[in-house]
């Protein structure tokens, strides 16, 4: 009996201990806002503050990994000046809390393997938590391992290519979308022009063999009845196409799709109008949106002969924040912004954001600060909320044809593209 | 398929690699290393005709002709500042090779501060036409013409004139050429010379079908070895053939990859697969072969 007592006085006791201490220790973490007196709010702001100063550097250093020499270079110099200009905005309105960006650059040469180099320099030896770039996909590709291993996040403007998405990793993250949805685009362009013979002349890497994949996927659902006669995959290093342009020649197509890049899209449309192939009609993505290849007549003359057409992201050009990047670009460089200037604006600057959000400088935690930023941040190229794979989640197209105008061949745009509705021309 | 076309185009690349391997396969014979630095002469080549051709605007063919010059000089320049002295104090094989990458280093860095990395574009423009089933370009015609007309040209100098002879001893034996009172310092100019001429005639005419960047020539190094190898080192009429059957089988494996949706980087199986089965079969190359060594010795009894 006498042992009973004891227990349900136990039981007792600790339920009851139990029930005070979880009251007590809610009262403690959780005071009230009237507890809180005010020289408690200013103890905690201080507190606050000073680990503010203990957790991000004076200096917070961003990586810039990006064509500095190489044959792309011409073009990658200038979109490189966009990412200074993102540097300069945050400088010039007193840095992150008080503390300046540096940009540190380093040249990938738009060379996967030169690329791995540049960014094994930026994260051992500079000590870089967060990176901007790199050009290429297979410099994307090159660097994603060690990245996704060293845990240090890198944010692609002009890497395109769908297998991104696919192998990538989580510390891969991109502004520009995915050509997942620009080859969609593509294909309804096909389709609304009614083309029924195709051929595909494209880089024989990742962006261009991607590209030309995503269309042959795409068109296959939608329009079945397109026939692709001829596909060739070019060397971007053989400097001489005139045999594999006679392939696409003796395959008579209705309309050609081009992937190329600015150096060898010379070579290619030089030697295309030398071996007579202006009389079907061409279209391209976003490469071939690109006012330098009207530096050389030949090319400007093949392009405006064969009316092409194409698509390309768009950036709402009468939004105020790109006007803001346009304004201030032009008058810090004295020249347009090129292809891609705007998405490495946008780049650095979620980059720059996401370090303050994470409030330290650490690869890891500025990972997790990205989809955050990106989800509420609008930019030169609108919205950059994010999917699972880092990819923007909205993209809009613009569809556009090169036209001959007062001064010399121009891209006019047409029309505009969205998953949801497709086509709508102007 | 259009086999008139592709034969054509194969007549177009076969061309430049003559004009771009001959020299190389020469400097190769006579000073026994493999000149790296060649890679060079090809891109200097270019520069200078676009320089004459359309920045002093004196047109495509004074273009050329600074082109032949020039890099003729450099490689003199080249022989008696870099290669001679190091030829002197013995050096060998792989010296000499080392010395040449880092020669052509300096040349590729001080091309990239004259002219900057940005890609240039001549502005001389070639019409084409068509011609039953072909279609060409008048700088196609040209690159041919040239190179038909430089081996009919070398081919006289080395067997009619007392140069040719002069040349073909000192390849033979330098020492017993030598002895023979030959001038073999003399000669050694002269080939250096050519050779560098040639290149320079190559990397304008390849500038001006394609573009002219700091790597142009470095970009065509590997194919203009394997035309010297598969030719055979020193065989002036070997790297003319082995540069028709590498611009074939280029030409070749670029319609079969395209017809396979291959990508054409593969094209190089075909043109090495070529080589590798030469150098395992005839390792002296195309001039091993009874057919160019009955036109090697008859051309020494000249």
């Amino acid at each position: 009996m006498e042992d009973k007592v004891w227990a349900v006085a136990a039981i007792i006791l600790l339920i009851g201990g139990a029930v005070g201490g979880y009251y007590g220790g809610t009262l403690t973490a959780t005071p009230s806002e009237e507890s809180v007196s005010k020289s408690d709010y200013d103890a905690l702001s201080s507190k606050y503050e000073a680990l503010q100063e203990i957790s991000l550097p004076d200096v917070i250093k961003i990586g810039v990994a990006y064509p500095l020499t190489g044959p792309i270079a011409p073009i990658t110099l200038k979109i490189i000046k966009a990412a200074e200009l993102a540097a300069k905005f945050v400088n010039d309105t007193g840095g992150i809390a008080g503390r300046s960006v540096r940009l540190i650059f380093e040249d990938t040469a738009a060379e996967p393997e030169t690329c791995l180099e540049a960014v094994k320099k930026l994260v051992e030896v500079d000590g870089v938590e967060v990176i901007v770039g790199p050009a290429t996909t297979p410099s994307m590709l090159a660097v994603a391992e060690y990245l996704n291993r060293r845990k240090v996040p890198i944010i692609a403007p002009s890497a395109s290519a769908i297998k991104i998405s696919e192998e990538g990793g989580p510390y891969l993250f991109r502004t520009v979308p995915s050509d997942d949805l620009q080859t969609a685009a593509l294909a309804d362009l096909v389709k609304s022009k009614g083309w029924k013979k195709l051929a595909t002349f494209v880089l024989g890497q990742d962006y261009g063999i991607g590209l030309e994949q995503g269309l042959k996927e795409n068109l296959e659902i939608i329009a079945p009845e397109v026939e692709i006669v001829k596909s060739v995959r070019y060397d971007p290093e053989k400097m001489d196409y005139r045999s594999e342009l006679q392939l696409v020649k003796d395959a008579k197509p209705e309309a050609i799709f081009f992937a190329t890049w600015v150096e060898e899209g010379y070579v290619i449309f030089r030697q295309a109008l030398e071996i007579g192939l202006d009389e079907a009609l061409t279209f391209g993505g976003e490469g071939m949106a690109d006012v330098a290849f009207f530096d050389d007549p030949s090319t400007a003359e093949f392009m405006t002969k064969t009316n092409m057409m194409g698509t390309k992201p768009a950036s709402p050009k009468d939004r105020y924040y790109y006007q803001q990047f346009y304004t201030a670009y032009k008058e810090t460089f004295d020249e347009e912004p090129s292809l891609y200037g705007d998405y490495m604006f946008d780049a650095t600057m979620i980059a720059i954001m996401s370090v303050a959000k994470a409030g330290v400088y650490d690869g890891e935690k500025i990972k997790k600060a990205i989809p955050a930023v990106a989800e509420h941040y609008i930019g030169a190229t609108g919205q950059k909320a994010m999917n699972e794979n880092g990819d923007p989640l909205l993209a809009k197209y613009d569809v556009w044809e090169i036209v001959e105008g007062d001064e010399g061949p121009e891209y006019s745009f047409i029309g505009e593209w969205e998953k949801a509705s497709g086509i709508s021309w102007k | 398929m259009n086999w008139a076309q592709l034969l054509l185009n194969s007549a177009i690349t076969g061309s430049l690699y003559f004009l771009l391997t001959l020299g190389l396969t020469m400097t190769y014979d006579l000073l026994n290393f493999a000149n790296v630095s060649h890679a060079e002469l090809i891109t200097f080549g270019a520069y200078i005709g676009y320089v004459v051709s359309d920045t002093l605007n004196l047109g495509f063919i004074w273009g050329v002709t600074a082109s032949f010059f020039s890099s003729g000089l450099l490689g003199i320049i080249s022989y008696m500042l870099v290669f001679r002295p190091l030829a002197r104090r013995g050096a060998d094989f792989i010296h000499l090779c080392i010395a040449s990458v880092g020669y052509s280093l300096t040349l590729r860095f001080l091309m990239q501060q004259a002219w900057g990395q940005d890609i240039v574009l001549f502005e001389s423009r070639f019409k084409a036409f068509t011609l039953g089933p072909i279609r060409l370009s008048w700088l196609g015609v040209s690159i041919m013409a040239m190179a038909i007309a430089l081996f009919v040209s070398l081919h006289l100098i080395l067997t009619r004139t007392k140069l040719g002879k002069a040349m073909r001893a000192t390849s033979n034996n330098i020492v017993l050429a030598k002895a023979s009172g030959i001038n073999t310092e003399q000669v050694l100019l002269v080939v250096w010379f050519l050779g560098s001429a040639l290149a320079g005639i190559g990397g304008v005419l390849k500038g001006c079908d394609t573009m002219v960047i700091p790597v142009l020539g470095w970009n065509l190094l590997i194919m203009v070895f394997a035309t010297a190898i598969l030719g055979g080192i020193g065989s002036f009429y070997g790297a003319f053939a082995a540069a028709y059957s590498i611009g074939l089988a280029e030409n070749l494996s670029v319609a079969t990859l395209g017809h396979l949706g291959l990508s054409t980087d593969y094209k190089g199986i075909v043109a090495f697969g070529i080589l590798t089965a030469m150098l395992i079969l005839k390792p002296t190359g195309l001039s091993g072969i009874k057919v160019f060594r009955r036109t090697l010795l008859r051309s020494d009894r000249n």
